[in-house]
């Protein structure tokens, strides 16, 4: 049987797209190669609590990622196998053995080698520890996913469930933006990564990072390294038992979802958004809006990340409070703005092939897009400006008030727009919702799009935040004025422009992301680039009119649509890192002009004197370059029209994809 | 006279899904007021042919005309005539029954007292008023036929579209569904319906197609298609081709 169940997560594998695998394959070894280096090269002080730091990232990023992305692994279910007359126990260790095929398992197995290269360090018997502890932290990490996802989908049945899975994904990122606004703080002054890698974690966070289950392995290897066999022997013991506990509470939870397998609703719902409900006009744009304050009061998959995105201000604010660096209080709702996008790309999948509805619909394309924006607003913006407002007044931190006028609107905008953007052109699609079985938490896994989105968000507020930094600092009223007006004007067009391109992308591609949403992008990946290249000769035709007076909304649109898959990944590969060189650039510069002698992971810094200006300008020029290259791409103008049929069915097109699609997948 | 035009009207449709050609040039043409049947075995392409009909799948080639307005060229006018229910699609899970009636019937723009007589009148008349306050993700497998089906009417259209819109419905709820599209009908509303039940497209369909392995075999009246065999599951049978009768597997004795 077991052996059975690896051969059909083989097979699932194998009928899958590998790109996707390849991609997080490449990124996730890097990182693990980067977690064996820690252990070779950190100085012999500082070794042990950085590994066990970096270790328990790694088991953190396995506990979360799963329950906050896409609820973890479902290719293999357990309701599968509800009828097959096996014990429970060999149906767990298929489970378990079929989910160490795949890509990330060997991934955090290399990861763990870091033990065995830590304990080469120390001497014969760590080595002969390790060579026991890496399979057991890797067996540790893997059950630790495991059961927090099964706990966490069972939770999701009731209402506090949601509330404290929320809370919990909520608590990792808001610790995230802090030590990330606490490590801009401090880096100020010093260079916080030196200061690691020399000094090593600091008492308590070592003591923390060590008593993680995933910091025991590092800790048997330097007891058994210095000289204490018998607590080397306890900690294998306790990763040993630990184990064991976990699986039989993996086992309570396999066996409650497989004798249960229905989704429980989550009920209610029946408060704001009822009230808001009388409120809506009657007409089919209320009627979307009505919809979707239901969908997200009552999708418990919805209900999450709403909560995500409220609970992480919150918590933003109470570190803030509690560690007394207020300044990150003001901050609160923009990161509340931000996660309220990031958290709400995906919406057209999760709705699934519910999607027909609309498209048959008259005109409803238009609606549903500025619907799902309008009830976006209503749901996070006006809490995030409850937050930040109430935070400023609090605090008294009146500096703030230019700031967030200027930046909230921009990124309120951006969300609204680029969220919904992201939704109608790249959908990560997961199972149907009214097919997803025992996991109601089970959908596509969007962190390809998260990526993306998330610098593109900072770039957006980015202008704004310029003007009124040049505003404030040189203490021009004006300036910080026109700062604000920028910040709203650009809000505004981006959540109306965006928003456009979405509905008349729905429009013209709508039953293609139909069939996405259904099959997934194999099924159609093969094909839209062929289609439109002659639907770009019609379109040429027939809006050239609009070209005129939307110029570049309009190409902005036939280029996404007529994107091939090249440019696309081109495009990909610039989104994700175009932001390096400018910001290595512009922190050099200001590195070099203000003296500053932490060259940090500031490259050009790190040059003798004389190339380090020219080092940081050429950052610059390459990061404007890539910039350029992705406008290019975006809005490059309407190349000369093909001599192709100018038909109206498209056969002749046709004909050669099936070959295409054949070498697609 | 003017030939007035066709209620539906499927010319040279064409999919291919990789290597298999789905749906090979299909045509047929549903005439105003008829009740139309489309029948095959299974895989043969039938519901390809209505979701690329309704517009919701992009044909390789071909197309669809309601009342003579192109699906894919006149997509505003053409679906405004049109209700359809699809096999197996999502619909808004987390709305009640009524909610998702009312939600429907305000995209199509109805007032508000219409949509109040509508859902009420489609809730009562389809045995759905005590399920309207369940999810429809909580709905069984017959009401969210039924539910779509109510969905499909709520707009009043000329035409109707449904793919199965029998399967896993209860006799009761058969025969009042029955008994809506006859009068639909008779009102001179026309009716698609795909289905596997021969003598159900027999009693109730006035037109039939079959197709298989995505071509149409035979279309027309329900007599013309029946020909000079005594029932229409036996001409269905002369024209599929029967498969090698299966007596049985040794191992299962
Ligand atoms: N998304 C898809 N990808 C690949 N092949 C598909 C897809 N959808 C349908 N097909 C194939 O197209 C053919 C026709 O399928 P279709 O669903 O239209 O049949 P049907 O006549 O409705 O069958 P049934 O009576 O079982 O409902 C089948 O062979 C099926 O395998
Ligand atoms: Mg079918």
């Amino acid at each position: 049987m077991v052996g059975v169940m690896v051969r059909m997560k083989l097979a699932i594998l194998r009928n899958g797209s590998s790109t996707r695998r390849l991609v997080g394959g490449a990124v996730g070894l890097v990182l693990a190669v980067l977690t064996v280096l820690v252990s070779v090269l950190a100085p012999p002080e500082s070794v042990v609590g950085l590994l066990a730091t970096v270790l328990g990232v790694w088991l953190v990023c396995w506990v979360v990622g799963p329950s906050s992305g896409s609820g973890g692994d479902e290719s293999l279910r357990p309701e599968y196998f509800a009828l097959e007359p096996v014990p429970l126990r060999t149906l767990m260790a298929g489970l378990l053995a079929s989910s160490f095929v795949g890509v990330t398992v060997p991934v955090t197995a290399v990861a763990s080698l870091s033990l065995f290269t830590l304990a080469i360090r120390f001497g014969l018997l760590a080595a002969l520890v390790a060579l026991v502890a890496v399979p057991l932290t890797v067996v540790v990490i893997v059950l630790c996913s495991r059961v927090f996802t099964a706990m966490i989908g069972a939770a999701m049945r009731t209402r506090i469930g949601i509330e404290i899975s929320a809370i919990q994904s909520a608590a990792v990122l808001a610790a995230g933006f802090s030590v990330f606004m606490v490590h801009q703080a401090v880096s100020q002054h010093t260079d916080v990564f030196a200061m690691l890698w020399n000094e090593g974690v600091s008492a308590p966070y070592s003591t923390v990072a060590l008593a993680l289950p995933s910091g025991w392995g590092v800790f048997a290897v330097r007891a058994a390294g210095e000289g204490s066999p018998l607590s080397a022997l306890g900690a294998l013991l306790g990763l040993l038992a630990f184990a064991l506990v976990l699986l039989a509470v993996w086992g309570v939870l396999v066996r409650r979802r497989v004798s249960s397998p229905t989704t429980g609703s989550a009920r209610g719902g029946r408060g704001v958004t009822h009230v808001l409900q009388r409120f809506l006009p009657s007409g089919p744009t209320g009627a979307v809006i009505a919809r979707e304050l239901r969908t997200w009061g009552k999708d418990p998959r919805r209900a999450l990340e709403l909560r995500v995105a409220l609970w992480t201000g919150v918590l933003v604010c109470a570190m803030g409070l509690s560690v007394g660096m207020t300044f990150m209080i003001p901050l609160a709702g923009l990161i509340m703005v931000a996660l309220a996008a990031l958290m709400s790309l995906n919406v057209y999948a999760l709705d699934g092939s519910a999607l027909w509805q609309t498209l048959l619909s008259p005109g409803a394309e238009r609606r549903d897009v500025r619907g799902r924006q309008i009830t976006w607003l209503l749901v996070f913006v006006p809490i995030s400006v409850l937050v930040t407002v109430g935070g400023i007044v609090f605090t008294g931190q009146d500096w703030a008030w230019p700031w967030v006028a200027a930046v909230l609107p921009a990124l309120v905008g951006a969300g609204a727009g680029l969220s919904v953007l992201f939704a109608v052109l790249w959908p990560a699609p997961g199972p149907e919702p009214h097919r997803h079985g025992g996991s109601p938490l089970a959908s596509g896994d969007p962190s390809g799009q998260f990526t993306v989105l998330f610098p593109l968000l900072l770039v957006c507020s980015a202008p704004p935040a310029a003007l009124t930094g040049l505003g404030v600092f040189s203490g021009n009223q004006d300036i910080v004025w026109a700062a604000i007006a920028f910040g709203v004007v650009e809000g505004l067009l981006l959540g109306w422009g965006l928003g456009r391109v979405a509905y008349r992308r729905l429009e013209t591609r709508g039953p293609e992301l139909l069939g996405t949403l259904r099959w997934g992008w194999d099924a159609t990946a093969g094909r839209s680039v062929e289609q439109t290249g002659q639907e770009r000769s019609e379109g040429a035709v027939g809006e050239a009119g609009d070209e005129e007076e939307w110029a570049l909304f309009t190409r902005l649109e036939r280029n996404l649509d007529t994107l091939s898959s090249r440019s696309g990944a081109a495009l990909a590969v610039l989104g994700l890192t175009f932001w390096l060189p400018l910001y290595q650039g512009t922190a050099s510069l200001i590195g070099i002009l203000a003296g500053a002698d932490h060259p940090s992971w500031h490259l050009p810094l790190h040059l003798p004197g004389p190339f380090q200006l020219p080092a940081a300008v050429g950052m610059l020029l390459l990061g404007a370059v890539m910039v350029g290259a992705m406008l290019r791409i975006l809005f490059r103008a309407l190349p000369e029209r093909p001599p192709g049929p100018g038909n109206d069915d498209g056969s002749e097109s046709a004909d050669p994809e099936p070959g295409r699609t054949g070498t697609a997948r | 006279m003017t030939p007035r035009p066709p209620a539906f009207e499927l010319y040279g449709l064409c999919k291919r899904f990789g290597a298999k050609q789905a749906v090979d040039h299909v045509d047929l043409t549903v005439p105003s007021g008829s009740f139309y049947g489309l029948v095959g075995p299974n895989g043969a392409g039938k519901t390809t042919s209505l979701t690329m009909a309704v517009g919701l799948l992009r044909p390789d080639s071909g197309g669809a005309r309601v009342f003579g307005a192109d699906v894919w060229s006149d997509p505003l006018r053409a679906k405004s005539m049109i209700g359809v229910l699809p096999d197996g699609m999502a619909m808004p899970e987390r709305l009640t029954g009524r909610e998702l009636l009312t939600y429907l019937a305000q995209l199509r723009g109805l007032d508000r007292g219409q949509v109040g007589e509508r859902v009420d009148d489609l809730l009562a008349g389809l045995g759905l008023d005590e399920a309207e306050n369940t999810l429809i993700i909580e709905y069984s497998a017959g009401m969210r036929k039924k539910i779509g089906l109510a969905g499909a009417l709520v707009h009043a259209p000329r035409l109707l579209v449904l793919d199965e819109p029998f399967e896993a419905v209860d006799p009761v709820s058969a025969t009042v569904i029955k008994g809506i599209l006859r009068t639909f009908t008779d009102g001179g509303g026309s009716v698609v319906i795909s289905s596997h039940v021969m003598a159900l497209v027999e009693q109730v369909c006035d037109h039939v197609g079959v197709i298989a392995r995505g071509r149409v075999l035979a279309s027309g009246t329900t007599e013309e298609v029946r020909g000079g065999h005594a029932g229409l599951e036996e001409a269905f049978v002369d024209l599929v081709g029967a498969p090698e009768p299966v007596k049985g597997f040794a191992w299962l004795a």
